[in-house]
């Protein structure tokens, strides 16, 4: 962050990506306009950036892309109906943006190391867990962690994001990957069923395991339950909260539940620190 | 027996024989010059109920925000609350059943005879802006005093404007139970000219400008006159519309300036002129000098007063082929 | 005990403006709030306490982060003040709650350039309460009518003079630049600024025992308590807009032609639109939650991130709230039931 933490850093638009079938989901490829901001902008999966769109605002999102790609900022934005989500989805590749951050904290990518990995998501939210995933399977980092589960799931075949890159997942031989859908239409031939099902299935015990679920309430409601049952510590399951953050530095008061404020000490929890607070969020 | 403890019979028996499920009325107040609203849900309770000249909060504003959280509820029986009720009370009362937001059978009326509200502001200017410790009404006389002083006013004096104008406080639009008690005090009643309003219109566009300048480049958007009024009752107001945004985030003049207006404009022919905004505001601003203005227009061009008969249309429901057409054309 | 006489005052202030903007109590439509003054006379000097917050010379309800041209898309950041600031007759409890304030602009040493660059540039000339009002409380929360926590120059009015003492190094500087006005206390005076300071102590008749109560609402989320107080409340902003240590604030863009600005403006946890998000969520959907929200703010996490109440007890919510929901009656409330 530079001097002035409320300045976003100038970036253009490199390439749009439509992510689904509704088109409500679209992946924007940011490159900086000046190198030394990109040298700044110094990240870890997990955290979050403010992203400006001139006259419109700024909004909240996880960054999609890793630390380990260089030169592109990546974020996958879901067109929620809000003014700068709107605003954004407009905006062709060319266009001048700014981007605030990073902001908040990440997944705990040392502490996990010689760890079993489970990656569990659901829908639009798999946004940090690609981060996430794209960092623990990059050449430099994979020796670190043990086995590395994907669950990942969406409510249509359509609706699945990140498509192309799935496929490459599933044919590398170091990654057990399940993708499933709530509903299957006549081309699908993977997995049908909800995610914390599947989860079920596929995940037995802990196993020295650390878990990250990302995805709508109800999916993480209804996971959870899995993995304590597994056998996972509370202190072991991580996932991301949302809330409506506006400065990103922990002043203009709008992200706390109860002392803690999602844009500081989060958005990354763990469950044992989620049970500790009021149930506003 | 005086007007608090035939208003506190009343509330007892409403609820011990089980026809209303909750009063709503005036509690002490932590100040010398004001009260606070009360729930009282148990005969037990009723004693905490009080009456006097500080009673100023229009409690409308709290019967439908009551009757529309219970009736989200499912299965629930249907909320009946008994309201202590003075004209303006019961004049906002009739515009929200006029306009759907109150059914008149939810409501259990507790008619109270008023002989005028003391105004904060006015009480404060007595006193010198000095700070108020004590203030005692007797009669015709109220007492203000505070550290090293008391000063005997002139209840008159201190009355709220909209006090003044109001005619017959005791004769309610709607009521059920009625407190056949009296104070020994009569306010005086002032004819309503609308001078003031007809003063400010001769006023130059210019003229006009700065006074409302003036007055409003004070305002700190803290909406308290909006949430005051029991006619403001949008689930969405346009000052917090976000797509499309109507308004900035400012205090400067332009963001006050469309607030304040389009909320004044939402009143035409709707504002009971109870004085719940002005006494409401932080900062003392002439709230009422605006809505005043439509409510002439309302009374001038239409013949149109609010708060008479639960039965009739609302204003700007009704049209009739006689109605003059003046206003939507050029001024001359 | 060096001494400023009261007929001497109008030349102090003046010495001042000559190096300073000053700010003071002046009366603005109706009101008492701290404004630059152009000359002395402007000052108001009886006043139990300014009607808005002085916080807002450091804090102001809008301003603008920001402008961008979007033919040039670079952020510009508006001229920071280069005059250095005195604020005249600021209360003690208003001082304190800048320092409440610091320490949230201050969070984890991520520093908020714009109200630093206002409070760096100003130095603080408290005025002693002689006068508390019956809603003050400010004992109640650490502080009291004379405390000089926060003061870089304290005040003492004396029935003909001032009592002037200079409490930090800022404060000296000024102290220094006024000397030539300043005579030493009299043996009846220094009595006098002894009693004058005992006295003011025991004016403040408004007590509420907090002791515990920080720990004691770390369990009390749930509790049946919170049921009672949001009912009177009609969720308007005028307690925190007038609140001296609330300090929320949304972030919007205006956009004219080519040209946009970021403002940033004050919000209030009050309204329901405060934790409204673009999906249509809203954590904090009811008015129960949001007084309980700003309960817990100022009596529970402020403790628990910061070590300190966000309260300073100048009553100024108590005075302002159109339905009279007194802080302090929740609060002994709160104390009162079993969490």
């Amino acid at each position: 962050m530079g001097i002035n933490p409320y300045t976003p850093y100038p970036v253009t638009i490199k390439r749009v990506v439509v992510e689904n079938e509704d088109k409500d989901i679209k992946s924007f490829e940011l490159v900086f306009t000046n190198p030394e901001h990109e040298k700044a902008f110094n990240y870890l999966p997990g955290q979050f950036a403010e992203i400006s769109v001139w006259g419109y605002g700024e909004c909240p999102i996880g960054m999609a892309s890793s630390p380990t790609e260089k030169g592109i900022l990546r974020f996958t934005v879901k067109k929620t109906g809000g003014v700068v989500t709107t605003a954004l989805h407009n905006l062709q590749p060319g266009r001048q943006i700014g981007v605030r951050g990073p902001l908040g904290n990440s997944y705990p990518v040392n502490e996990i190391k010689g760890k079993n990995i489970f990656i569990i998501g659901g829908g639009f939210a798999f946004t940090t867990l690609r981060s996430l995933l794209t960092y623990l399977i990059h050449p430099d980092n994979r020796n670190n962690y043990a086995d590395i589960t994907v669950i990942y799931g969406a409510r249509s075949p359509g609706e699945l994001i990140y498509k192309d890159e799935i496929a490459l997942w599933q044919q590398r031989d170091d990654l057990n990957v399940y993708i499933t859908v709530d509903k299957a239409d006549e081309h699908w031939d993977g997995l049908e069923g909800f995610v914390p099902t599947i989860a079920e299935q596929v995940i037995k015990s802990w196993d020295n395991g650390v878990a990250f679920v990302c995805g709508p309430p109800i999916m993480i409601k209804f996971t959870i339950p899995v993995l304590l049952k597994a056998g996972f510590p509370p202190e072991l399951i991580y996932t991301s909260l949302e809330m409506r953050m506006k400065c990103g530095i922990g002043k203009c008061g709008r992200c706390n539940i109860g002392p803690k404020y999602v844009c500081k000490h989060g958005p990354i929890f763990t469950f044992a620190e989620l049970q500790q607070l009021p149930s506003e969020y | 027996m005086s007007i608090e403890q035939n208003i506190r019979e009343i509330s007892r028996k409403l609820l011990s024989d089980g026809v209303v499920d909750l009063i709503i009325g005036y509690g002490q107040g932590t100040l010398p010059y004001a009260t606070t609203p009360v729930f009282i849900r148990n005969a037990d309770d009723v004693e905490q109920l009080i009456w006097n000249p500080c009673c100023t909060n229009n409690l409308a504003l709290y019967v439908r925000r009551e009757l529309e959280q219970a009736n989200k509820k499912k299965d629930a029986r249907p909320l009946k609350i008994g309201v202590v009720t003075k004209k303006c009370d019961a004049k906002a009362m009739v515009e929200l059943i006029r306009e759907n937001q109150l059914k008149r059978e939810s409501i259990v009326v507790i008619a109270v005879p008023c002989s005028g509200m003391l105004d904060k502001a006015k009480l404060h200017k007595r006193a010198g802006d000095r700070e108020l410790l004590r203030v005692e009404v007797s009669g015709s006389e109220v007492i203000l005093a505070g550290r090293g002083f008391e000063i005997k006013v002139n209840r008159d004096e201190v009355l709220r404007d909209n006090c003044l104008v109001c005619k017959d406080p005791e004769s309610l639009p709607i009521a059920d139970e009625i407190v056949v008690e009296k104070d020994d005090y009569k306010k005086p009643y002032v004819e309503d000219d609308f001078s003031d309003v007809k003063e400010h219109e001769k006023l130059s566009p210019q003229e006009r400008w700065a006074v409302f300048r003036a007055e409003f480049e004070n305002c700190i958007r803290c909406y308290a006159c909006r949430n005051a009024c029991p006619m403001c009752y949008c689930s969405e107001c346009f000052a917090e519309c976000s797509q499309p945004r109507w308004l900035g985030g400012s205090v400067e003049l332009k963001d006050v300036l469309f607030f304040q207006i389009v909320r004044v404009l939402h009143q035409a022919g709707r504002c009971v002129d109870c004085g719940a905004c002005a006494a409401a505001c932080p900062m003392d601003l002439d709230i009422r000098k605006y809505t005043r203005k439509l409510n002439y227009d309302a009374l001038n061009i239409f013949r149109f007063e609010t708060g008479v008969s639960p039965d009739d249309k609302p204003l700007l429901a009704t049209f009739s082929i006689d109605d003059t057409q003046e206003f939507i054309t050029e001024p001359e | 005990m060096k001494l400023i006489k009261k007929n001497r005052l109008k030349d102090f202030l003046n010495t001042l403006m000559n190096y300073y903007d000053v700010f003071a109590p002046v009366l603005k439509h109706k009101k008492i709030r701290f404004q630059k003054i152009s000359t002395p006379e402007e000052v108001i000097l009886e006043y139990s306490n300014t009607h808005n917050k002085p916080t807002e010379l450091f804090f102001p309800q809008c301003e603008v982060l920001f402008e961008v041209d979007l033919k040039e898309n670079i952020p510009e950041q508006p001229p920071k003040p280069d005059k250095p600031v005195i604020v005249f007759g600021i209360r003690p409890c208003d001082a304190r709650s800048l320092q409440i304030l610091d320490k949230v602009f201050h969070w984890d040493g991520v520093d908020d350039p714009y109200y630093f660059a206002r409070r760096n540039n100003a130095i603080l000339i408290v005025m002693g309460c002689t006068e508390p009002r019956s809603t003050c409380f400010c004992t109640s929360v650490g502080s009291g009518p004379m405390d000089h926590n926060g003061a870089d120059l304290f005040l003492t009015e004396l029935p003909e003079a001032y009592a002037i003492e200079p409490v930090s190094e800022k404060g000296k500087a000024v102290f220094e630049q006024v000397n030539d006005l300043l005579e030493d206390a009299t043996e009846g005076e220094l009595k006098s600024l002894a009693e004058l300071t005992r006295r003011a102590e025991q004016m403040i008749d408004s007590e509420v025992n907090l002791n515990g109560l920080s720990d004691k609402l770390r369990g009390m989320f749930d509790h049946p308590v919170w049921d009672e107080f949001h009912l009177s409340c009609i969720g308007c902003g005028t307690c925190t807009y007038l609140c001296p240590t609330c300090h929320c604030f949304d972030i919007l863009d205006e956009k004219k032609g080519n040209y946009v600005r970021r403002i940033r403006f004050w919000d209030c946890c009050m309204y329901p639109y405060f934790t409204l998000q673009s999906s249509g969520h809203n954590p904090r959907p009811t008015q129960k939650q949001r007084v309980r929200q700003r309960v817990m703010h100022k009596f529970q996490y402020f403790v628990e991130n910061f070590g300190e109440i966000a309260c300073v007890g100048c009553g100024r919510c108590i005075l302002n709230c159109p339905v009279n929901l007194d802080i302090r009656s929740i609060l002994k409330r709160l104390m009162e039931v079993k969490g």
